[in-house]
Parts: C-alpha cells; structure tokens; sequence
C-alpha cells in the first residue's frame, strides 16, 4: 500500500526531503479556496454556487478523514495527534526557544488541524440543512423540520465567525514561525519539500500510492451524493 | 531550493504587529458589515441607542407594522442579511449590504424599494410567499423615512398618513340577513343534502357558512362527489375529506373554496401539488395532511403564513 521513501540521491544532493505529499497539499489549499469562495459567495446572494462550494468542501474533508488513515505518513492523524502532555512539552521547547525538528505536523499544530477539519466537517454539515428562510434552502433541509433547519442556519452563522477566529489563529501562527522562529512551514506547503537540516536525523517518511487516494475522493464523492440522494 | 530568510522578530514585537494588523482587520470589516459595527458601538457602549418615545410615530405605526411583516426573518431570532428591524437602532444601522433606511430620503432607502417592488419581483420583501405591505402601509413607511426616520417624532406630525386599521368588532346576529343569504342557495343545498346526507351543515344557527364532513362517506366519496360542492364553494368555510378517494384532481375544486378556513385530507392520495394549490387559498387557518404524501417543505410556504399545519412530521 505504501512506498517507504528515504531521502533519495536527488533529494540527498539537493538537501531537501520530501516531506508533504500531493494530496495534502492540494487539500490543504483547495480548502482554502473553498472557504473563499463559499464566503464570497454567501455574501453575495450566489446560492447555487454558494451550495457547490459547500459540497465540494464536504467531499474534501471527507477525503482528508480517510487519507488520515491511510495517507503517507506525514498525513496519517497517528503522526500527529497526541496527547496533551507532549503539547505541553512542545511548547515549553518552544518558549525556550528550542526547535524541535519534525518532518510533518507538530504536536500543537496536529490539534490545529483536528479543530479546523471538525470546525469546517460541521460548518459544511450544518450548512447542508440550512435555510435563508425565504429563496434557498440545503440540499437535506427538506429531511428537518423547519424549526430544526433554522436551528442550524443559527449554527452555520455562529460556526463561520468561529472559523473565521480558528483560521486568523492558524495564520498567526504560521506566521509566527517564520519571523520569529525562522521556520518557514508555507514553502513546504506549497513544494512539498523541507531542508534536510532543518529535520531530525534518519527521519523516514512513507508516501502512500496515489491511486489509492484517487479511490477515497471517489468514495468521499459517492458517500456526499448518496447523502444528496437520500432528501 | 533554499528559502530566503525573512527577516526575524522578537515574540514581542510579532504580536504587536499581529494586534495592529487584527485591529485593522476588525475595523475594515466593520466598515463592510454595519451591523457588525453597530453590535461592538453598542457593546462598547460608543453609541447610545436613537431616543424612542411611547407617543412616537415610529412606535405606535412604525415598530407594529415591522412586527407584522419584517422581524420574522430580521428579528431576534432571525437575521436575515444580518439586518434586524425590532428596533430602531437596529433599523438603522442596516445590513450587510449597508443602511436600508436613509432618513429624510426614502428613493435612496432600500428598505422602502424592497417593500415598493411588485410581489413578483425577486427582490420584493416581503418574499411573495408571505403578505405583501399594503398600499397604505407602505406609504406610512415613506412618510415616516421622509420625516427623518425619527423614534421621537409624534404621531401628530404625521397629518397625512393614511389611518391605523380599524378595530374590528363583531356585530350581533342579523337573523333576517342570513336567512336572506342562506336562500340565495337553498334549493342547490337541499338537492347536495339529499345526495350526501349528513355531510353538509350550515355551521351555526346564526350563519350561511357550511360544514363539510366527507370523512363520513370514506372511500365512496371522491373528485367527482366533491366536484358536485362546486356550487356551494362560495359558502364553504370547514371541510374534513379524511379518508375519502379524492386526489390532486380535486386542487382545484379545493381552490374555488376562497373561504376555507379548517380543512382536513388526513389519509387521503393527496401529494405535493394540492399543497402549492392550497397556497391560494387566502383565508386558511389549519390544514391535516397526516397520512399523505405531502412533503413537509412543500407546506412551508403555508406554514410561514401562520397557518397551522398537522403533518407527520410535526
């Protein structure tokens, strides 16, 4: 399922490393595009796509879920859920102005991620039983009562401010690394790749085949429309 | 490839920075979202409330009539565009698409252009599944945003609004009218009531509005049998066709009945198209469809209108 990957030749002379694969960079700014556009659009009364980029959202977060489980290593949630004592112990690394090589998510970052993929998993599922009372509704408000679909367009309101404080964190933070600590974790987002030196030692990073993520959009795919299917 | 190195902070002045781009940020989207602005003024307590008097055009005319129309979907509960018309601080400060009451100025006001549109139009507030403002209404909405949109103004500055409603009171029995009306149909009555005895009623002594009730006849009675009613559908105000054949056939049988106020077609193959049918009928007060095919949002429209609605899904 898996090729173990070390640093290759390539890479070795180059001194980068692989450290993101493909699909969680692409996730990773597709979500951004997304989040734009679904907040573009709600603003502007565009409904129809407003509702695309809602379902297209879910679909990736979906995909994210399962890629969690069965990505490259970097990915899998394994990697980089922990428990809060080792975030504690990050950030006390941290405050002392030590940096602790990772080639993936660290601990502090990995329960940032946890909060935005399940903060974005409800703002799209609430959105998909919402109603602006009035020209729009979800594509599943038809299967709520409508006391309960305004129930959670309240929720889909107070969710988006939500996202809207967690994404400001993130960029804080993101930021915060590159002044202050001079770690940019932005490039590798985009190339996929980390300086060697700036990774522990001996650090080995299995990437998972890419038609196997191919398989999970399908199926992240199939499960939103079957949800679709069911109003 | 190697990064260029960006240029380093001390933690403390990183967060200074991030303090300063955040105000600013806030600030900008205040400026994008008055409502936004309005709520943190108010939470500040920056900006005082506009002074409402009791005596007050805006509270006795005003405040009613966005009540009725308005804060269902820009109320409390609801904020539709993020605007809110149960105050008038509210009111004010508009939506997310900015202020929707330019006092002194009801041409520029949005809110007096949304009110203004034909029912049919997209942008018509309120939308057409909800009762329009009448004529009178929304020109006491003009004159009142001419005025200066004002929470003091008094009602006596006002001398050319049109009148409030009446009150309505219900005049005593004219036993002598309703025998008069009552005859203008009685030989097409007494023809019905021999064809389905104990289906059709006058609804009191005091009345010549008729009682429906099919449900006694179940499956023998169906869109032909209701078709015959025709003739008395000026007169109809309760009918019960529980568990009787008819179908969407019938919707607009159903819709000739201008002055149903209860109807019941619990358990009957009624769907979806008899509820859009039923949306012309102005004077509903309840509708059973428990055991129908009638999908829940297809009754929202009704539902909205304050009509009481018995579903499955309640």
């Amino acid at each position: 399922m898996t090729t173990p990957k070390l640093a290759d030749t390539a890479e070795a002379a180059s001194g980068q490393v692989k450290v993101w694969d493909a699909e969680v960079r692409l996730f990773h700014w597709a979500t951004v595009a997304l989040v734009a556009l679904s907040w573009i659009s709600v603003d502007r009364g565009l409904m129809n796509l407003h509702r695309a980029s809602g379902l297209a959202l879910l679909v990736l977060l979906l995909f994210r879920i399962g890629w969690g489980f069965v990505g490259s290593t970097t990915a899998r949630f394994s990697d980089f859920v922990t428990g809060p004592r080792r975030v504690i112990d990050y950030l006390k690394e941290m405050a002392n102005d030590h940096r602790p090589a990772r080639p993936g998510h660290n601990p502090a970052g990995g329960w940032m991620v946890m909060v935005l993929l399940l903060g974005l998993l409800a703002q799209g599922s609430t959105g998909l039983f919402a109603n602006d009372g009035v020209h729009f509704q979800g594509p599943m408000a038809n299967l709520v009562s409508s006391e309960v679909s305004d129930r959670l367009t309240e929720l889909h309101g107070y969710i988006f401010n939500l996202m809207l404080l967690l994404i400001w964190m993130h960029v804080v933070a993101v930021f915060f690394y590159l002044y202050v600590k001079g770690d940019n974790l932005i490039a590798p987002m985009v190339t996929g790749n980390k300086h060697r030196a700036a990774l522990p030692s001996g650090v080995q990073i299995e990437f998972t085949r890419p038609w196997i993520a191919w398989v999970l959009l399908a199926l992240a795919a199939g499960v939103i429309w079957r949800l679709l299917g069911a109003q | 490839m190697v990064y260029p190195r960006p240029v380093r902070l001390s933690p403390g002045r990183y967060f200074l920075y991030v303090a300063v781009v955040t105000t600013v940020g806030f600030a900008a989207l205040t400026l994008v979202r008055p409502s936004l602005a309005h709520s943190v003024k108010a939470l500040l307590r920056l900006e005082s409330p506009p002074r409402v008097t009791l005596d007050s055009f805006y509270t006795q005319r005003i405040a009613s009539l966005f009540d009725e129309h308005c804060t269902g979907c820009h109320g409390a509960r609801r904020q539709k565009a993020q605007l809110r018309l149960d105050s008038l601080g509210f009111a004010l400060s508009g939506g997310k698409h900015g202020a929707v009451i330019r006092a002194g100025n009801p041409k520029n006001s949005e809110l007096f252009a949304r009110i203004s549109l034909p029912s049919a139009n997209d942008r018509a507030m309120p939308p057409s599944s909800k009762p329009p403002l009448s004529a009178d209404e929304i020109t006491v909405v003009k004159l009142w945003i001419a005025a200066g949109a004002s929470g003091e103004r008094p009602t006596a500055d006002f001398k050319d609004a049109p009148k409030a409603g009446v009150k309505v009171t219900i005049p005593e029995i004219d036993e002598a009218a309703v025998a008069n009306e009552r005859a203008g149909f009685a030989d097409g009555l007494r023809v019905l009531q021999a064809r389905f005895p104990n289906v059709i009623a006058y609804q009191s002594r005091g009345s010549a509005d008729l009682e429906i009730d099919a449900a006694l006849m179940g499956k023998s009675f169906g869109d032909a049998e209701l078709t015959a009613l025709v003739a008395l559908a000026d007169h109809i105000v309760w009918a019960d066709f529980s568990g009787t054949a008819i179908s969407d056939s019938s919707a607009d049988t159903l819709k000739s009945m201008k002055r149903l106020r209860v109807l019941r077609l619990m358990n009957t193959k009624v769907t979806d198209r008899m509820a859009v049918a039923l949306a012309s009928l102005s004077n509903l007060q309840s509708v059973t469809v428990v055991g129908t095919e009638i999908a829940e949002a297809s009754l929202r429209p009704l539902k909205n209108r304050g009509i009481k609605i018995y579903h499955d899904n309640p």
